[in-house]
């Protein structure tokens, strides 16, 4: 019996599939349609988008509070730190621009900046990582 | 201004997306030939396949494409146009692009670069209707140099208020400055996206008129110095300071007041000597009073609803316009009155909730169909929708004899439309279908912002999990009853790893 964990927005489920769930499944009117790990259903005319979930992925990130993770899809317009600078929560980190649409990346919190995994110009996906910041000081 | 009165054989659409394919439509319907042009990223666009030739603007980002002055002409030249349609956004409102399509000798379906100059930068647009008697939003009427200027004019206005790019549009370049302390960085902060958005870093204040609503005029000029309204659109529904639904007619309008818009209207448009297709945009606010906002010098997204009411076709005229014809005679006596009511529903490539954009390839497409319903898509079955152009992929426009008829039939479109592959605002559209607020006619810009939490991202029910979770579990052995879908094809009904119960 095959399991699957999917994400929708908030809410995380694991579906168990086996005969029961495809006569469930089969009810209303649905069309499926899976790009990766992203999967739309169009359900008795309401459209939904859910993401798979894989186990192998440690939670899709950002648990611990340090990484930056790309909100949407975009080129990297600017990058306004460099490793090992000071950060303060809120400064602004990364400007990307997707579709005429410039989005400022903000430090979700204090630190230093750890890792950086973009440059300029990168194009990159929607939730991939472009930054962690570590603590400022080590703390033991 | 010289008449000029040459028929249009080849017409060349310097646009993309679903503004190219609908200027194609009417071109082809008036016997005219059409080219379109295309980024190399965009070889399988829909709006290439809609026209007679397409001619490639090589690689690159649309700065290097679609908004290359020399690269279009080179196409205008090879492909033996005699006419371009700018559409809207890249190079419409391009008053340089204009002249340079004149000087190369073809004809401009546009208004005269004069026209588009003297709307160009809101400073001068606010100053030459103030000189016409069009009442304008309370607020400075020249470019701020320095801050100590900036900050008495701002005691004058009064708080909040808005920083505005001269040179800005489309709800870019503008910055709320709530408190007299926010005032410094909000200027150098307006006066750098001017600078980079728009190559103009000078800004100006605006009082900012809150529970307003948004309401623009269609107009057209012929090259006889006639000038016409074409009746209004309510395009209060709003995120980003980005118009998503729009209606004709506007539910804040009586006669009296549409008259009196109207008339300001055509009174910008004369103003600038306006020949072509062109919108007026004004806030309105709860006591009836109106304020010229800017003035659009090109054919508006939302101008199809304009078509269903009136029965008319803009791009049509616009064409004929640029030939050298009058405006049609029913336009200009007065007796054009709207039939019924029209919305429009734009579709856009992004997150429902946070309006963030979002990307992929159309894997499964079904648009509705029946009566009252019309869509202007950009996308098709398979297109890849990216990150270098507007996320604006289609239009629903319904007609209904009444509102609530088209409302109604608006949230029946909906729900036959099928688009999956990219996740779109269409569940936030459904929202502010179902809203009450939307449904009584009486709401402002603010209505998406008072949407109740979640009204866009509805829940799914169990059996939206259950299928969600076999699609990812790839192919698999279809459940009784059920229809297996085996391959991807122009039958939406066959999307990709799914299945449906049999009929």
């Amino acid at each position: 019996m095959k399991s699957v964990r999917l994400r929708h927005r908030g809410e995380t489920r694991d579906i168990r599939l086996d005969e029961g769930a495809r006569q469930i499944g089969s009810s209303p009117r649905i069309v499926t349609a899976a790009a990766g790990d992203r999967i739309f259903v169009w359900c008795d005319g309401v459209t939904h988008s859910f993401e798979r979930v894989r186990a192998s992925r440690s939670g899709s990130g950002g648990e611990h509070g340090g990484d930056l993770l790309a909100p949407m899809p975009g080129r990297v317009r600017k990058v306004a730190a460099a490793v090992g600078d000071p950060i303060e929560r809120g400064m602004v980190l990364i400007v990307l621009e997707a579709m005429k649409m410039e989005h400022a990346i903000r430090a979700p919190k204090d630190g230093i900046l750890k890792r950086l995994l973009v440059k300029e110009g990168d194009l990159v996906d929607a939730g991939v990582e472009l930054a962690e910041i570590g603590s400022r000081a080590p703390d033991g | 201004m010289t008449h000029d009165s040459r028929l249009i054989t080849r017409l060349l659409i310097a646009n993309r997306g679903e503004i190219a394919v609908r200027i194609a439509r009417t071109a082809r319907e008036m016997g005219i030939e059409t080219v379109a042009v295309f980024a190399e990223s965009d070889a399988g666009a829909l709006h290439v396949r809609h026209a007679d030739r397409a001619l490639s603007l090589g690689v690159g980002p649309p700065a290097e494409t679609y908004l290359s002055v020399p690269r279009l002409l080179e196409a205008a030249r090879a492909a033996g146009a005699d006419a371009i349609h700018p559409g809207y956004g890249f190079l419409s409102e391009n008053a340089g692009f204009a002249r340079a399509v004149g000087d190369a000798g073809l004809l401009w379906v546009g208004p005269p670069p004069a026209a588009m100059e003297g709307m160009g930068g809101k400073l001068r647009a606010r100053a030459k209707m103030e000189a016409a008697g069009v009442p304008v939003v309370p607020g400075s009427r020249r470019g701020i140099e320095d801050d100590a200027g900036l900050a008495s004019e701002a005691g004058r206005i009064g708080f909040p208020l808005l920083i505005k790019a001269s040179a800005g549009g489309g709800g870019k370049g503008m910055s709320l400055v709530e408190r007299p302390g926010n005032l410094p960085a909000a200027l150098a902060e307006g006066r750098r996206v001017g600078a980079a958005a728009f190559g103009d870093g000078t800004v100006y204040l605006e009082r900012l008129l809150e529970g307003c609503r948004h309401v623009e005029f269609q107009v057209f000029g012929d090259q006889s110095g006639n000038a016409v309204h074409l009746f209004e659109r309510e395009c209060s529904v709003q995120r980003r300071h980005q118009k998503i639904i729009e209606e004709t007619p506007s539910a804040a309008l009586d006669g009296a007041l549409r008259e009196a818009m109207g008339a300001a209207a055509v009174a910008a448009a004369r103003a600038v000597a306006y020949v072509g297709a062109g919108t007026v945009e004004f806030l309105v606010d709860r006591e009836g009073g109106f304020y010229f906002l800017e003035m659009n010098t090109r054919l508006q997204v939302e101008h199809g609803i304009t078509e269903e009411t009136l029965g008319c076709d803009l791009v049509r005229a616009q064409l004929e316009v640029a030939q050298g014809a009058a405006l049609p005679a029913a336009w200009r006596d007065g007796s054009l009155r709207p039939r019924g009511h029209a919305l429009e529903l734009r579709l856009y490539a992004e997150d429902p909730v946070d309006f963030l954009p979002r990307t992929g390839r159309i894997l499964v497409y079904r648009e509705p169909g029946g009566p009252g319903v019309r869509i202007d898509a950009g996308i098709a079955l398979g297109s890849e929708v990216g990150v270098e152009f507007d996320p604006l992929l289609a239009k629903l426009i319904v007609w209904g004899a009444d509102r609530d008829a088209a409302i109604r039939r608006g949230r029946r479109a909906l729900s036959e439309w099928i688009v999956l592959g990219v996740e779109t605002n269409m569940p936030l559209l459904r929202a502010v279908l179902d809203s009450p607020e939307f449904a009584s006619g009486r709401y402002d810009t603010g209505l998406v912002g008072r949407l109740p939490p979640g009204a866009a991202a509805p829940e799914p029910p169990d059996a939206a999990w259950i299928a969600a979770a076999l699609a990812a579990s790839g192919p698999q052995t279809p459940p009784a009853g059920a229809v297996a879908v085996v391959s991807s094809g122009p039958d939406p009904w066959e999307g990709l790893a799914g299945w449906r119960a049999g009929a």
